[in-house]
């Protein structure tokens, strides 16, 4: 095992795999310590989603800029690491539930000024006809928006990318160690010196968070605390069937067909779902996700469900990534509190180099998710500042 | 018998040949070639090769079988129809 590093991350999933690759891309050291295998965490349970609009709020031109690095790194990905990560632009139409007129709107409105893509409007009956498949009727709907073949409607296979960006990452002289805990990080002087893990300590000036739902957990061996906190999440896939033209998106749920036909779908929005970091699944979600399938595909009642599995991401009182360095303590930076953090990982493994690196480039992005954003309150707390 | 032709993953179509690779890549638990190649993610969830697996697991690597687990399985098991699934009520105990 390697002594010493130039940069240690804590984190094996897209995030840490992503800073790693760009590291070792500007020939940086660089140590990457993953407890159990890479992307074992959120990273390997998500929808590998790909999309402009990633957080249910309005667009500025910050998050754009962002939105935007991440759409145009994924689409040269393949190319850049020479590997397949089943990288596919998709064909969907955003189908409009009366009462949602407006949301709609504004979204169109973000993609048309932030992306420059203008999603084509269709009536109802348009839809049956493009994809009769559709339950139009069914979710009343009003309308819908069709993307196609556009980089701000995308996804990838969560694993060949992890495994292309590690391999890369390695290739370039990185060296990543699965089945290694970080047990604790040495702080001398209110510096990082270095990283205690399972298999013996790592010297080191500087230290990535990128642990996912663990963040929390992993800023505290430093002593540092940080307002993120694990979030259940389900989803399920279908058997595979032939490919569908147009996938149907609404807002309840996200989805997407895989290469292989297999129809994914999760729910992102469970406030009830309690803080564990347990991805033991939720009994009643197969019910409640059959019915919005139903809804969705009137006639899929036959088509079988395959599997239900659950994963735990990292969220912030925001909703936003915090990233950056840490004002208490000099050597430790941050890269957690993701939720869609495979959609945004890219664009992260930019930013993080660039601070490392100290480079000007997205010096306004990270100073605005900093962790100093939060009030006192989410930062001083006895125990945990969630329920 | 040649490894290029031995269907190990009959649901996702895996030959014992792209699992012996997988194994001298590094991916050396059930877990870790179920994630990198699929086998086990098909309608059967590993029941045909599941024990396979960890067979040529300890051939090619050479680990006691006690420290190859197995996978894990996901509900709801064997594949059911959606149709099935809506018509579950909501029991008391369930989250949602």
């Amino acid at each position: 095992m390697k002594r010493s590093a130039e940069v240690v991350i804590i984190g094996g999933g897209v995030i840490g795999c992503a800073i790693a690759y760009n590291l070792a891309k500007e020939r940086v050291k660089v140590v990457v310590l993953e407890r159990d295998y890479l992307a074992s965490g959120a990273s390997g349970r998500c929808g590998a989603l790909i999309w402009a609009v990633w957080y249910p709020m309005e667009t500025s031109e910050l998050m754009a800029k962002v939105g935007n690095m991440t759409l145009n790194r994924f689409a040269n990905l393949e190319e850049e690491l020479d590997t397949d990560i089943e990288y596919n632009l998709e064909s969907s139409i955003s189908c409009i539930k009366p009462g949602e007129e407006e949301g709609y709107k504004n979204e169109v409105r973000e993609l048309e000024r932030y992306f420059n893509t203008r999603p084509e409007f269709l009536k109802p009956e348009e839809i049956k006809k493009l994809a009769p498949y559709i339950g139009v009727d069914n979710i009343k709907s009003v309308g819908g928006y069709l993307r196609s073949g556009t980089i701000t409607r995308a996804s990838a296979n969560p694993f060949l990318t992890v495994h292309a960006l590690a391999n890369t990452a390695r290739r370039l002289g990185a060296t990543i160690y699965t089945g290694t805990e970080a047990t604790g990080i040495i702080v001398v002087n209110g510096k990082v010196k270095g990283v205690r893990t399972s298999k013996g300590d790592i010297t080191t000036n500087i230290v990535v968070n990128a642990a996912g739902a663990w963040s929390a957990d992993v800023a505290r061996l430093a002593g540092i605390k940080i307002p993120t906190r694990p979030h259940g999440e389900d989803a399920v896939v279908t058997e595979p069937i032939m490919p569908l033209p147009y996938f149907p998106s609404i807002w309840d749920i996200y989805g997407r067909q895989t290469k292989s036909g297999q129809i994914l779908i999760g729910d992102g929005d469970f406030p009830e779902q309690a803080s564990s970091y347990s991805t033991e699944i939720t009994l009643g979600f197969l019910p409640r996700i059959s019915t919005y399938l139903l809804e969705l595909f009137p006639s899929f009642g036959h088509i079988n469900i395959q599997r239900h599995w659950a994963g735990t991401e990292d969220i912030t009182p925001d909703k936003l990534p915090i990233l950056g360095k840490v004002d208490e303590l000099e050597g430790l930076i941050l890269a957690c509190g993701f939720t869609g953090g495979f959609c945004i990982s890219q664009a992260v493994g930019e930013i993080i180099t660039d601070i490392i690196l100290e480079k000007d480039k997205n010096r306004d992005v990270a100073e605005a998710l900093n962790l100093n954003r939060f009030e006192k309150k989410y930062r001083e707390f006895p125990g945990r500042w969630y329920k | 018998m040649d490894k290029k032709k031995t269907i190990v993953c009959f649901c996702e179509d895996i030959t014992e040949d792209e699992i012996v690779s997988a194994i001298k890549q590094g991916f050396t638990r059930p877990v870790d070639i179920k994630n990198y190649l699929r086998p086990g993610m098909g309608p059967c969830q590993g029941r045909g090769c599941e024990s396979q697996i960890m067979r040529l697991i300890r051939q090619v690597t050479g680990q006691s079988p006690e420290f190859i687990l197995p996978l894990s399985n996901r509900p709801p098991i064997t594949p059911v129809p959606i149709g099935v699934l809506k018509a579950i009520k909501k029991q008391e105990g369930m989250k949602r």
